[in-house]
């Protein structure tokens, strides 16, 4: 359409003021633009990394530490728990299953794992190279761990102490690659996972390197898995015990009490129990426990889901009242984060609105100054036929123009800014993110500022008279 | 044929005109000739319909153009009727052929460059048509002017004042220019002017 063609042409004829308008418009624009795809990016790779874990039990602490450590393994953990009494607090007809998570080390920045087979199976991983791990220093890398480092199946390397890539090696083991593991877009593919036995070995190692003389006394100072009784040797067996362990129990092995057995077979058939029952339930099941050789040792946490949603009403309770431990859900603790980032968000469109508005105003200075001095312009257009709808149109699409172009620009400058920010660990990366509704829905709002801006000076040479502008006595 | 009867017009604050009767037809040329503020450039801007008559007949090629619509009339001068200022306009953001593009696209033709770029030819400004016209000279700008005004292939040129702010030779150039054959259609050339020098070229003059 040539009235577009014109539109164009006349505000690239001044090239400085329209570029101001524009980019000050795009600036505006890739806030919004920016929290948009924050905010889904956000929601969209923690839900994805939530996988159906419904609660975390860990140490006491702040509840949302404990889900960015051991869910999004984006924080410090918050300690260690100890792992019998999780168990027994785990082994419980209202949960499906349990995973126990030993963090502590990293390799070049990717943390190790200690855990069961089971938390794969959370991200529904599959295997791209190799085996799952199976004994103790056997590791499984994430893809992207692979892609970084360049592990290989059948590689060794040594894990470092804490989370970051600077520390003490522990290079009295090496862990070896039994697989890695295919792309899943979620935390998985940063983690090396190997078995909960690794870590103690690995840990119970170096206390005796560095506590030769005082192992005994169990010296926790650096060392959140010390294992303080015990050297543990390379244990196979126990290894094996393990993995049989934290499949689904049914507490075969406790029996007799009648009342218990109801209890029992109601929560199996999925019928509610009483807070009282459950109580009575939970107390009998660890007095019925037998102290055994491995009750000293410690996990950073341990992840459950439900079989029922009723374990959502009383077992987090019981934990955080009635143990040492901590329970946390990670949709309730995650919701409350994402509110706080709300909050934030919404101080930053405020900021991004003023912007647009102002740009608004901009764009309407820039057409209306063109216009007042350029009016002949308009007066000569008429005098070649055309009619005051068209130089109307005209003005209106100059605005749009300005406006659909800081639009464009705006959405492009977000992805660019946002490939270029730190992304955070648990974000997957991402090259290019589709436009977002929100974003159109902004497009629609960026028009009307255009319109709006640019009504006045289109009204303004809607009505030109073409003899007076003709004729003014500058123009004489 | 363009002939007007007993036009009458008005300013809101300011003496009533009343104009002679005219009548040109293409392939004449009308000289109105005036002193300054007697008129001249109202009537102009009479018989192309960017002013309406208060009473009075315009009749051009057999259409009243003081009955027509606003649009309509912005559309038949666009079609019919060039038009050249004492001051040369022109649209600032485009260059001399964009200019003249524009003055067919607006009225509603065909781009039809092959015209344009024989009327160019022929006015000698080929070599400028990609430049802006505020970086011609004077005489290049007149040039253009007269181009524009010939780019729908009108049958009248309308044209305010064109030789005051020029010297004799320049004059005389103009005079050349607008008798040369531009288009293969005849054009009626009608000019306002207070400049005697131009007497000597018309036969068809009016005084007012």
């Amino acid at each position: 359409m040539y009235i577009f063609n014109l539109a164009f042409k006349r505000l690239i004829s001044r090239p400085a003021n329209s570029l101001l308008s524009l980019l000050l418009f795009a600036i505006g624009i890739s806030i919004i633009s920016l929290i948009l795809l924050a905010d889904r990016q956000m929601k969209d790779s923690v839900q994805r990394n939530l996988a159906g874990v419904d609660l975390v039990m860990g140490a006491k602490g702040s509840p949302v530490q404990l889900i960015l450590s051991s869910v999004l393994h984006a924080d410090y953990p918050t300690g260690n728990i100890n792992l019998r009494e999780a168990e027994n607090i785990a082994r419980n007809p209202l949960v499906k299953q349990y995973i126990p998570l030993a963090l502590g080390d990293n390799y070049r920045g990717f943390r190790i794992v200690g855990t069961t087979i089971e938390y794969s199976g959370l991200y529904n991983a599959e295997l791209y190279r190799g085996q799952w791990f199976e004994s103790v220093f056997e590791a499984t890398v994430g893809y992207r761990v692979a892609q970084m480092t360049g592990l290989e199946v059948g590689d060794h390397f040594y894990g470092v102490h804490g989370f970051r890539d600077v520390g003490h090696a522990h290079d009295y083991f090496h862990y070896s690659v039994s697989g890695i593991m295919a792309p899943t877009g979620t935390v998985l593919d940063n983690l090396i996972l190997t078995p909960v036995e690794t870590v103690w070995a690995v840990h119970d190692g170096q206390d005796h390197t560095h506590d030769e003389h005082d192992h005994e006394n169990c010296d926790h100072e650096h060392d959140e898995h010390a294992d303080c009784d015990q050297h543990h040797e390379h244990d196979h067996d126990d290894s094996a015990h393990h993995e049989h362990d934290s499949h689904n129990h049914h507490f075969d092995d406790h029996q007799e009490n009648p009342q218990l057995n109801e209890i029992r077979a109601r929560i199996e058939a999925g019928e509610d129990i009483s807070r009282e029952e459950m109580e009575l339930f939970l107390a009998t099941q660890q007095q019925a426990h037998v102290p055994g050789t491995d009750d000293h040792r410690e996990i950073t946490a341990m992840l459950l889901i439900y079989r029922s949603p009723a374990a959502n009403i009383q077992l987090p309770r019981m934990i955080n009242e009635s143990t040492n431990m901590q329970a946390a859900s990670p949709a309730l603790e995650l919701n409350r984060l994402f509110s706080l980032l709300a909050f934030g968000f919404d101080a930053l469109n405020i900021i991004a609105w003023a912007i647009i508005i102002i740009s608004g105003i901009n764009i309407f200075v820039h057409l209306w100054n063109t216009l007042r001095r350029g009016i002949h312009e308009i007066a000569l257009m008429r005098v070649m036929g055309a009619s005051r709808h068209k130089v109307f149109i005209m003005l209106l699409l100059q605005g749009m123009i300005l406006a659909f172009g800081g639009w464009i620009t705006g959405v492009i400058l977000a992805r660019a800014i946002w490939m270029f920010l730190p992304s955070f660990h648990f974000m997957p990366d991402v090259a290019f993110i589709m436009l977002q509704p929100g974003e159109l829905l902004l497009l629609v709002y960026a028009l009307a500022t255009g319109i709006l801006a640019s009504i006045i000076p289109a009204w303004l040479a809607y009505k030109t008279d073409i003899h007076f502008t003709l004729t003014r006595p500058e123009n004489a | 044929m363009l002939f007007t009867h007993s036009l009458k017009f008005q300013y809101p604050s300011g003496p009533p005109f009343t104009f002679p009767d005219l009548q040109c037809k293409p392939g004449d040329n009308l000289l109105i000739l005036g002193e300054s503020g007697c008129g001249k450039t109202t009537l102009l801007h009479l018989l192309s319909g960017i002013l309406t008559p208060q009473s009075g007949d315009l009749d051009v090629d057999g259409i009243k153009l003081n009955q027509l619509k606003d649009t309509k009339r912005d559309a038949f001068r666009g079609k019919q009727m060039g038009m050249i200022f004492q001051k040369h306009f022109f649209m600032e953001g485009l260059s001399v052929f964009e200019n003249l593009k524009a003055a067919r696209k607006l009225s509603g033709s065909a781009a039809d460059n092959s015209h344009l770029e024989q009327l160019m030819e022929k006015l000698g400004i080929s070599h400028l048509s990609h430049k802006k016209p505020y970086k011609l000279s004077q005489g290049e700008q007149q040039r253009f002017s007269i181009a524009r005004a010939l780019a729908n292939k009108p049958s009248y040129v309308l044209a305010d004042e064109p030789t005051s702010s020029l010297d004799d030779r320049n004059c005389e150039k103009f005079v050349e220019l607008i008798r040369l054959p531009l288009t293969r259609k005849p054009v009626c050339w009608i000019i306002a002017t207070h400049d005697q020098r131009l007497k000597k070229y018309f036969s068809n003059i009016c005084e007012l």
